[in-house]
């Protein structure tokens, strides 16, 4: 009976306005009354309709079954409160409906490529030798020295950096061998070196790793507690 | 003229105070000058137009030199917006500077998607609320107007009626 599938609309309220176009009906309680079920019987396929979006749902559907309600039993009686939270939902669709439609406007207005372009931004060209008035050749001998001394430095960074990787991976491996040993372990005793902080870190590098690779899972009951690693 | 001249100097926008301050002159004889150089240079059809938006001033060029310029100049020209995110950049326009929580209100859904996929594109600008400073006030930006070839927020389609309509939803609603 409904033709319109979940990933077709946004949310209750473009729904609620797709259901009722699609019976070309306006946007009036007595339409609204109209599609009451439709719209419920979106509900009812819960599964559809993402958890953080379903209160959303709900409040539209309340809203609906109100309506519904005073269309099936036109004695009842509406507080000023009901009343208001029908002309509220009324009020509401119809502004949906505009921004949705203007929104459509605005984007075949993008695709006509009327672009209004400022004047460009000028490059300001700053590759220009400017020596200095008091330039001499020890000064360039002290400033190329002072750069190259800057480069050397560099290399023991470099250096530390491939141990520490080195020791990340044979850390892996290592951690591996004793899953074949043994099926759990609690992370302290998989530290050998205690007093090694670098150790303690690859440690913990490894088991985020191998967590993150799913080869083991990592278990705390409580914060502070133990941690567990399982196979 | 000197307006137009310093208009023509500056490849950013504006702000009004600023052009105030460097002729030297109140910002509301600035601001009335730039609407007749503007409203000119529309009327006479020229190559260029002056756009304005919150209250910054850019000279630009005519609508209809647009495909001209696009063969010696790029454009970034980005994929086509989804429909919520012209539902939202539609809400922005007309209701904006507007926080997220009404943006919200007339979708019905959350919008923080849509939110920062347009302000990754530069279509809107956001800024701290002057009074709620945990909430951010989004409003459309220069190159939204520039893109859709107009020179300032009243050339939106039926922007100055929209108030107006608002108010006529609520009565056909039987409110007021």
């Amino acid at each position: 009976m409904y033709q319109v599938k979940f990933k077709d609309f946004n949310g209750p309220l473009d729904l609620l306005l797709k259901l009722v176009e699609e019976k070309n009906l306006e946007i009036a309680e007595l339409s609204l009354a109209n599609v009451t079920e439709d719209f419920l019987n979106y509900l009812n396929r819960q599964e559809l309709i993402p958890a953080e979006e379903l209160a959303d749902f709900l409040v539209v559907a309340s809203t609906l079954i109100l309506i519904k309600s005073k269309t099936l039993l036109p004695v009842l009686n509406l507080s000023e409160e009901e009343k208001e939270e029908i002309l509220d939902l009324e009020f509401q669709l119809k502004l949906y409906k505009f921004f949705k439609e203007t929104g459509q406007l605005l984007g075949e207005k993008f695709k006509e490529q009327k672009i209004l372009f400022p004047r460009p931004i000028e490059k300001i060209i700053t590759n220009n030798f400017s020596p200095p008035l008091n330039f001499s050749l020890v000064q360039l001998e002290e400033t190329y020295k002072k750069l190259t001394a800057f480069l050397e430095k560099e290399e023991p960074l470099a250096k530390q950096k491939i141990k520490k990787i080195i020791s990340l991976k044979s850390r892996i491996e290592e951690l591996m061998k004793l899953f074949q040993e043994n099926n759990n372990y609690a992370l302290n005793d998989l530290v050998k070196n205690k007093q090694n902080k670098l150790e303690i870190i690859m440690t913990f590098l490894a088991v985020l790793h191998l967590a993150k690779e799913k080869v083991i899972k990592i278990k705390q009951d409580k914060n502070f507690d133990q941690i567990w690693i399982l196979k | 003229m000197i307006l137009e001249a310093i208009l023509f100097g500056s490849p950013e926008p504006m702000p009004l105070e600023k052009l105030a301050k460097i002729v030297n002159e109140p910002v509301e004889k600035v601001e009335a000058n730039l609407k007749e150089l503007k409203k000119e240079l529309e009327e006479n059809q020229r190559g260029i137009r002056i756009l304005d938006n919150n209250n910054c001033w850019l000279m630009v060029s005519a609508p209809s030199a647009s495909e001209y310029l696009l063969k010696i100049r790029k454009e970034q020209i980005e994929g086509d917006l989804s429909p919520t995110a012209l539902e939202t950049l539609a809400i922005i326009a007309y209701q904006g500077p507007v926080t997220r929580a009404e943006i919200n209100e007339i979708r019905g859904v959350d919008s923080t998607y849509s939110l920062v996929n347009l302000l990754s594109r530069g279509l809107i600008e956001r800024k701290t609320h002057p009074q709620r400073t945990n909430t951010f006030l989004y409003s459309i930006s220069e190159k939204f107007l520039r893109h859709l070839g107009l020179t300032s927020m009243e050339q939106l389609p039926d922007y100055n009626n929209i108030k107006e309509k608002q108010k006529n939803l609520r009565n056909d609603s039987g409110k007021f």
